[in-house]
């Protein structure tokens, strides 16, 4: 297909997003979806269609997200109300707006991401924990019936 | 600007202790959070005391606002009409809570008078907002809008608080001020509001009762 010529495109923005907790995958698809439901709930779908939401990118804890120009603002405020993706318990933060993907990914290099999980000790239990950042620690206590997480940071130690 | 977040609720009532919302809130741009589960100073964030109260009636209240500590931020769920009214007028009452949650009239003109007199803030709370979907969400909007069309006229303070009991519903200062843009508070409005904790603290003294 020929692509359209550059004076009939429509302008886009981009907009950087961290995924928390960043050590959990979620999927382009489901952050999509997360993201248009919240649009669309609270601007409405014709609102929801003139913003034109789009997860472009997402990896390791941050997704770019494309709009139309001049509804970035509304995809944020529509980003800030996202609560669950798929089921799980997410929260998107807006970072930066740009008008291209390569000048946000250049913004993400110096990003420390989430390493693999580790033991450690808290109290007499040991539970799987996450790292990330300088001080977040994450820690997942295993439940009967489901899994609960605990955002501690690295100077906690006492018995959860 | 200092910027506050009026409430936050940390472990053991949430998910997240206290440093660590604490410096989730210094990345978001926050100086200050209310705090109903401790005090202290984080990564630079200074994490106040903050007392809820959610009395039935107007004698609990009274009860409870005599034992809240003197250097807490006090807040009052509002309820019904009369026991707003007598809530706002309450010396020691900093902040008052929950009007999204009442009847429709819970903080009336006459309430709204009172508050802008004593200087007592009435809380913007985001968590339904963001949490809420639908009808329930239209309902808060629209009663967050009249509370600012009060505020206009009254002059009474408004406080923005997250509410959040997980790093997950903690909002930065600029996502806060767009969220409340949807009933239509403007930037210096927000603003004003998320920084008037400190003054809420600062208030002069009110007379104590020390039987």
């Amino acid at each position: 297909m020929r692509p359209r010529p550059k004076a009939l495109r429509q302008k886009r923005r981009y907009l950087l997003v961290r995924v928390l907790p960043p050590w959990r995958e979620v999927g382009q698809k489901t952050l999509y979806l997360a993201v248009a439901e919240a649009a669309t709930s609270l601007f409405g779908d014709a609102r929801a269609a003139e913003i034109g939401a789009a997860v472009v990118f997402s990896e390791e804890g941050c997704a770019i997200i494309r709009c139309r120009r001049g509804c970035e603002g509304d995809l944020a405020v529509a980003c800030s109300t996202v609560t669950a993706a798929g089921g799980v318990r997410t929260a998107l933060r807006t970072v930066a707006a740009s008008g291209t993907i390569a000048a946000l990914k250049r913004r993400m290099d110096g990003w420390i991401h989430a390493v693999p999980p580790e033991q450690a000790l808290y109290g007499e239990k040991e539970l799987r924990a996450f790292r990330y950042g300088r001080h977040k620690v994450d820690v997942l206590q295993e439940g009967i019936k489901k899994q609960s997480i605990v955002f501690l940071t690295d100077c906690e130690r006492e018995e959860i | 600007m200092a910027y506050a977040d009026a409430c936050v609720h940390p472990y053991p009532a949430g998910d997240t202790s206290l440093p660590r919302m604490a410096l989730e809130a210094r990345e978001l741009g926050f100086e200050t959070i209310v705090s109903t589960g401790g005090e202290g100073e984080f990564f630079g964030v200074r994490a106040v005391r903050g007392v809820v109260i959610s009395a039935r009636t107007f004698k609990d209240a009274v009860r409870a606002v005599r034992q809240a500590p003197r250097a807490a931020l006090v807040a009052v769920c509002a309820g019904d009409e009369g026991f707003t009214r007598s809530v706002v007028a309450l010396g020691g009452v900093h902040v008052l809570k929950g009007v999204h949650l009442g009847p429709k009239n819970t903080f009336d003109h006459v309430a709204a008078r009172t508050a802008g007199e004593r200087g007592v803030a009435v809380e913007i709370d985001l968590a339904p907002i963001i949490a809420l979907r639908g009808r329930d969400r239209q309902r808060v909007l629209a009663r967050y809008a009249d509370v600012l069309l009060l505020h206009r006229r009254y002059g009474f303070p408004l406080c923005i608080g997250s509410n959040a009991r997980s790093v997950l519903d903690q909002r930065s200062v600029r996502e806060a001020a767009a969220l409340c843009s949807l009933f239509g508070m403007d930037a210096n409005e927000a603003d004003a509001a998320l920084s008037s904790v400190d003054g809420l603290l600062d208030r002069p003294g009110t007379v104590r009762v020390i039987e």
